[in-house]
């Protein structure tokens, strides 16, 4: 299928402007013009005509209203501007228009808004019968006409702006693929049938089973079980996508962060040694003030040490020398006079014996005095000198004990140091502490969704084998009561599309999915200007799209720009084999995030593609460089100029 | 325009080779998927007992 026609009418720059595309010996045309001359407008009207939207709009066009802004304001007798923009294709022999016509006030509202009065589209096709065109305006019919030709969900591989090509592959790409090979290969709709059969299962089975109440409870229980895999089934999907877009964010941070460390995890180290240096601190504090407690004890007593031994040593000669006096418990003797008798031997005192009692009280009354004071200085000496040495340890383990503290202390104040060193050496830190925050957070949410999906899993299948045993039960039940024959073969045969359907899907996912692949690879290899740096593309069962160096490593995230803009290239035409449609590329800037001589290269690449499809192709003249006129020299089918002078855009020769 | 996906196509033809209704029927289900998106039900039912009843 080919564009051959796009007219315009009063849509943004263009008054009245029509590109045609003949097809020569190629099938390529270029279009030059400056920035907002017009070239994403084209896009845009193509967007407009078939789906009434405009995805291309820089923030300067978004300002402005669809009409063109001359039209607007141009005095004339009529209140409304017309826009029209028609899209004429070319389909083995069949001409198609789309059609899209609005109108809008020429009078600004309160909002200083050009209001849309109307807005309709038309299809008119002629299948080959003279200049009889069947009209299609009916809604329905017009979305079914659209999505046979341009289907709308599939457009960003059929037309785009170039800048996007070379971060084809950069954000949520594992999405983007898995979604365009299932619709591209139609395998969606295999899920359609698969899911109206069930439907239609159920309502045969309700039929069989008619009034019978246990039968029905079981179908009941049945259909329970059915519809809760079927939201388990759309819980999986949207986990798994999910999942495949917290893996992509992920990438995408390891980018960002590149080779500098966890800085969430350095910042952990931190605090935990800012803690322990605390706590070690507050440590060596404590001992320190028992430290200070001791002290003054001991220094006292070191003081009087020598004294103390040398008094010591006095009282221990004089014991020896038996120069203090024996010690006489002098109450025994009072008592013994009280009494009249030897408190000893019991026996009744005599006269002499009460006067010698009398006379040793008198004499002991001084000596033995000094002797119990000697005595007590004595053990109090002795106490003193134990105190002394027990002091001495206990200063000795403290002083061990801060010392020890210390290093610690200075141990981990110098692995905070290298910490410090560590993070203030990195430009930007607080960007880069955010990327890692982030980067904790989306592995938290990796491992939380992982499980979620486990446990989906289980309870699926938990209800497959319930749905299999009721499943059973039911089929026996009818069977005994004989249902109507003709409605159980409608059941068993439903049930046997089911199946093939089924398994159908199954093998066609993994199957388109390896034709992506080896046709982007195939692609990718015929068209590269390095191949031999390369050796495989790989396309994962998660849809993640890798290329692989010679030396077998994964190189997709040092692919140059021009490298990865041809690798979307390839997927693109990958897709467009898949999808069985004929359709035209149309590319803004298709070099734009290319530099230097790959600009060259890329545009050989483009050239070769414009042998086998329409290839539309919207150049700044920047872009359009003497290189690029030589590549395309020989090449082009049409070569046009677009202006835009006082508001209006139209096309010259080049 | 689109048309179905051959693939798809054959692959009906692969899995359901000792059915030919089902394959017929499946091929069918998939064409008026790919046509005009009217009510399912009784086109299902109409295709399913056309193809059931069928001679092969």
């Amino acid at each position: 299928m080919r564009i051959t026609k796009i007219h315009l009418q009063n849509f943004r720059q263009y008054r009245n402007c029509v590109y045609t595309f003949e097809k020569r010996a190629n099938d390529i045309h270029i279009i030059v013009g400056e920035n907002f001359q017009g070239k994403s407008n084209l896009l845009n009207s193509i967007n407009w005509c078939l789906y009434n939207e405009e995805p291309h709009l820089t923030d300067k066009n978004k300002a402005l209203a669809i009409p063109n802004t001359n039209a607007l304001i141009e005095p004339s007798q009529d209140p409304v501007v017309p826009v029209m923009v028609e899209l004429d294709l070319e389909d083995e022999g069949k001409k198609i228009k789309f059609v899209r016509k609005a109108q809008y006030s020429k009078q600004p509202d309160l909002n200083s808004k050009y209001r849309e009065l109307f807005n309709k589209l038309i299809i008119q096709k002629n299948i080959g019968r003279g200049n009889n065109w069947d009209i299609i305006d009916d809604d329905e019919l017009l979305r079914f006409e659209i999505d046979k030709y341009f289907p709308k969900n599939i457009r960003e591989v059929f037309f785009f702006d170039g800048e996007q090509l070379s971060s084809y592959f950069k954000s949520s790409s594992t999405q983007r693929i898995k979604n365009n090979i299932t619709l591209i290969s139609q395998i969606q709709i295999l899920e359609i049938i698969e899911d109206r059969l069930d439907k239609i299962i159920t309502k045969k089975n309700s039929e069989a089973i008619g009034g019978s109440k246990d039968l029905s409870l079981l179908e009941k229980e049945i259909l329970a079980l059915k519809n809760s895999n079927s939201e388990i089934s759309d819980c999986l999907e949207s986990l798994k996508s999910e999942l495949l877009e917290a893996k992509s964010e992920k990438e995408r941070l390891d980018e960002v962060i590149g080779s500098i460390d966890d800085l969430t995890q350095i910042n952990d180290q931190r605090k935990l040694l800012q803690k322990q240096i605390i706590d070690t601190q507050v440590t060596i504090l404590e001992k320190e003030s028992s430290l200070i407690q001791a002290a003054p004890g001991y220094i006292m007593l070191s003081y009087c040490h020598q004294d103390l031994l040398e008094f010591q040593n006095l009282i221990s000669e004089m014991q020896k020398k038996k120069q203090i006096p024996p010690r006489i418990d002098k109450k025994l003797l009072e008592q013994s006079i009280k009494d009249d008798k030897c408190v000893v031997c019991n026996t009744k005192l005599t006269k002499a014996g009460r006067e010698n009692i009398e006379n040793t009280m008198e004499s002991i009354s001084i000596s033995s005095e000094f002797a119990r004071h000697l005595n007590e200085q004595a053990s109090q000496i002795s106490i003193n000198l134990n105190n002394l040495l027990h002091t001495k340890e206990l200063i000795t383990i403290f002083m061990r004990d801060i010392h020890h503290y210390k290093e610690i202390e200075n141990r981990l104040k110098q692995r905070l140091d290298d910490l410090d060193r560590k993070i203030s050496s990195i430009p930007d830190l607080v960007y880069m502490t955010n990327k890692w925050n982030k980067r904790k957070e989306i592995e938290n949410a990796i491992e939380m969704t992982t499980q979620e999906i486990g446990a989906k899993k289980a309870e699926y299948k938990r209800n497959d084998e319930n749905i299999t045993m009721k499943q059973g039960i039911l089929d026996k039940e009818l069977k005994k009561r004989g249902i109507v024959e003709s409605l159980k073969k409608e059941i068993d045969f439903c049930r046997e599309l089911q199946r093939v359907v089924t398994e159908a899907k199954i093998q066609l996912i993994d199957e388109t999915r390896e034709d992506a692949r080896k046709i982007t690879k195939q692609t990718f290899f015929s068209l590269h200007w390095a191949k031999e740096s390369y050796k495989d593309v790989l396309l994962s069962e998660n849809y993640e799209l890798d290329v692989r160096h010679k030396s077998g490593s994964s190189c997709i995230g040092s692919l140059s720009g021009a490298e990865r803009a041809l690798l979307a290239l390839s997927y693109i035409m990958a897709m467009h084999k898949i999808s069985n449609l004929n359709l035209p590329l149309i590319i803004d800037t298709p070099i734009a995030t290319i530099s230097g001589t790959n600009r060259e290269n890329f545009s050989k690449v483009l050239a070769e593609i414009g042998k086998t499809k329409e290839l539309i192709l919207l150049f700044t003249p920047a872009e359009y460089s003497l290189e690029l006129q030589s590549v395309f020299n020989e090449e082009h089918a049409t070569l046009r100029r677009l202006i835009c002078s006082n508001g209006e855009s139209h096309l010259e020769e080049y | 325009m689109i048309k179905a996906n051959p693939r798809i196509l054959i692959k009906f033809e692969d899995l359901s080779r000792l059915n030919k209704k089902v394959c017929q029927c499946l091929k069918e289900l998939f064409m008026f998927e790919l046509s005009e998106k009217k009510q399912f039900t009784d086109e299902y039912d109409k295709i399913i007992k056309k193809n059931l009843n069928s001679q092969d």
